[in-house]
């Protein structure tokens, strides 16, 4: 083979002509210069190679680049997420209206619910409850996912706490169902435990 | 199969009993006690408030009030009288708890009575105390000894104490005001709010905020998913958080943060800052002594640092001025601004520009694919200047009669000088050799792919 300079780009890309490329540079100053820089630029490429720890780097560029869902289910998810917690906050609001809350402006006569006020309490909490679990339903794929995010991961835990105060909470209820400082911690709980969710499925979107 | 009428009637019966009123009934426990120097006062409680009150006197005056709610006012009555409060003595402690008895449920499991126990103690000021409550807020106010307080899902506040104090809260807030002495706090869930401690503080939380002001010794603070604020604190502040900000002001010793996916904001700090974080910006001013950053994914900006700065970061930009002593910068993917340096600067950057100005001391940077622009101050000492990049221009602006060892080299570009220097050895358009002044410093610059000026620096 008779190399010539316009052989420069296929000698560097095919390790066969190398041998070839050198003998022709020994006599050819232009090719001698344009290898010098491409050999240049080969090792700062080579110096420029880093490593670094960034664990929330991938999750963040595969939500990027992951295709668009169909704008109708988009939508539709939207929609419930929405809806879900514009009725979970109006039925917290109306709960929230029966039970008295500091400690601090609750008059002598407030240590306690009435029957009435019980009954629409125990009526608007089941309602809060379901609004609730269609929040934790929507959150729920994400949560597990097995890609999940330190925060998810945080979040998840933070949903396991809530639910074991829940629990703690409404155990204490069933011997002190009127206790108006028990009803309030609850609902502060359910409120906290609807205020993650939201978040959860808000990080999820932006993301 | 069920009348529609019957049904509609059962439950207009049963909405009848439920509006009933219940009764109320409220029973009062009043007692008076002598303490013994060196005996605890221990609270154990749950449902209700517990308020503490201290005195210079020995006495000790507990003030329960039980109430219970029942259907009908014998049922409430009968109740309360079942609900003891157990003020006993014993050789190093005084002890004060409640007991509630046995509610078991009744028809269907629904049960009908409620009960809650509001404690108002009066206490000597120099008496430990000791409290556990659930259920039920606790407010301490004038201890002038070491306390202990533990409660859930009831706020805990702390006033005007001196003493040790351990306090340990889940599902609702802590908020200590004024201590002579070192507070410890442990929370979960709950907001975290501490004022006028005169010695250290230590807090460990967990989703939710955590603020403190006016604190005499270090800070310690440990959180997750929740802001942390501190400001005019008097000694050094350690500080753990994630996915929350991290904003410190006025701290008279050293600053350390760990933050991820956090802002980190630093102002007026007396000591030195080592600051970390990811995924969030870090700004910072007046560093008293050195700044040491490590982030990435970060924007950095700040001004004004005692001593040396040393940063790390990539994939963001960096903007740092006002700095008395070096300044290091390691990035990455990350544009470079730095002014203001009194020290030596040495920049490591890819893919984004370097622009320096205002330098005092020597120049190094080492860049790749990215502009580099450097104004050096130096004038009648020596600091020597090398810069190297590559696909990019290399601009270096010299201030008033520079003197310099000149080597310029590029490939694929023009090297132009506009202060007149003395060339030695063969000249090109892409190398260059010669000297500026008396050529006692040494000036090296190197580039690939990018033009080179060596330009006179502005008098302004």
């Amino acid at each position: 083979m008779i190399f010539e300079c316009h052989d420069l780009d296929r000698a560097l890309a095919d390790p066969a002509l190398l041998a070839e490329l050198q003998r022709h540079i020994r006599g050819c100053e232009t090719c001698r210069n344009q290898y010098r820089i491409w050999t240049e630029i080969s090792n700062t490429a080579k110096q420029l190679h880093q490593e670094w720890d960034s664990p929330n780097l991938w999750p963040h560029l595969l939500a990027a680049v992951r295709p668009e869902r169909p704008a109708s289910k988009r939508w539709y998810v939207e929609w419930k997420l929405w809806a879900a917690t514009a009725a979970a906050a109006a039925m917290l609001a109306f709960a929230l209206a029966y039970i008295p809350h500091s400690p601090a402006a609750r008059s002598n006569d407030q240590y306690f619910l009435t029957e009435q006020t019980l009954k629409e309490v125990e009526k608007n909490e089941a309602a809060y409850r379901r609004s609730i679990d269609e929040l934790a339903r929507l959150a729920q794929p994400k949560l597990e996912t097995t890609a999940a995010s330190p925060l998810l991961q945080s979040y998840r835990e933070k949903l396991l706490m809530l639910d074991s105060a829940i629990l703690e909470t409404r155990s204490n209820l069933d011997q002190n169902q009127f206790n108006a400082h028990l009803q309030s911690d609850l609902a502060d709980l359910y409120r906290e435990k609807r205020l993650t969710l939201k978040e959860i499925l808000t990080h999820a979107q932006s993301n | 199969m069920l009348n529609p009428t019957k049904v509609i009637l059962f439950f207009a019966v049963s909405s009848n009993l439920f509006a009933l009123d219940r009764e109320e009934y409220t029973r009062n426990f009043d007692k008076n006690f002598t303490l013994h120097a060196g005996q605890t006062v221990r609270v154990e409680h749950r449902m209700g408030e517990i308020v503490i009150h201290t005195h210079p006197q020995m006495d000790l005056t507990v003030h329960a009030e039980i109430r219970v709610s029942a259907p009908d006012q014998s049922r409430a009555r009968e109740f309360a009288d079942k609900i003891e409060i157990l003020a006993e003595p014993f050789q190093s402690e005084f002890s004060i708890r409640t007991r509630y008895p046995e509610n078991p449920g009744s028809f269907f499991g629904f049960n009908r009575v409620s009960y809650s126990v509001r404690y108002e103690i009066t206490m000597p000021e120099s008496a430990a105390l000791s409290v556990r409550n659930e259920f039920g807020a606790v407010s301490v106010t004038g201890l002038k000894a070491n306390g202990d307080i533990k409660s859930s899902h009831g706020a805990i506040s702390f006033h005007g104490g001196t003493g040790a104090q351990h306090i340990e809260n889940s599902f609702a807030s802590v908020e200590v005001v004024n201590n002579t002495g070192d507070v410890v706090i442990a929370t979960t869930n709950g907001s975290v709010k501490v004022a006028d401690v005169s010695g250290a503080l230590t807090v460990t939380d967990r989703f939710a905020s955590v603020s403190a002001e006016h604190i005499g010794k270090d800070v310690k603070i440990s959180n997750t998913n929740g802001t942390v604020e501190i400001s005019d604190c008097g000694g050094s502040s350690t500080i753990g958080n994630a996915f929350a900000n991290v904003i410190v002001h006025n701290l008279g010793g050293d600053l350390t943060v760990h933050n991820g996916n956090g802002k980190v904001e630093a102002q007026n700090i007396k000591g030195g800052a080592d600051l970390n974080t990811s995924f969030a910006e870090v700004s910072f001013s007046n560093i008293g002594r050195s700044l040491s950053i490590r982030t990435n994914n970060s924007n950095i900006e700040g001004s004004g640092v005692k001593g040396s700065a040393k940063i790390e970061n990539s994939f963001g930009a960096t903007s740092i001025s006002n700095v008395d002593g070096g300044v290091r910068i390691q990035s990455a993917n990350g544009a470079v601004t730095v002014s203001d340096i009194r020290g030596d600067a040495n920049v490591k950057t890819s893919f984004a520009g370097v622009e320096l100005e205002h330098m005092a001391g020597a120049i190094d940077v080492d860049d790749q694919n990215g502009a580099v622009d450097a104004t050096s101050n130096a004038q009648n000492v020596c600091r020597p200047i090398s810069i190297h990049t590559s696909f990019a221009p290399i601009r270096v602006h010299l201030a008033g009669a520079p003197n310099y060892q000149v080597t310029a080299k590029t490939t694929f570009g023009k090297i132009r000088s506009e202060v007149p220097l003395l060339v030695s050895g063969s000249l090109s358009d892409d190398a260059l050799s010669g000297t500026l002044g008396t050529g006692q410093c040494e000036l090296r610059l190197t580039d690939n792919n990018g033009t080179i000026e060596i330009l006179k620096a502005s008098s302004h």
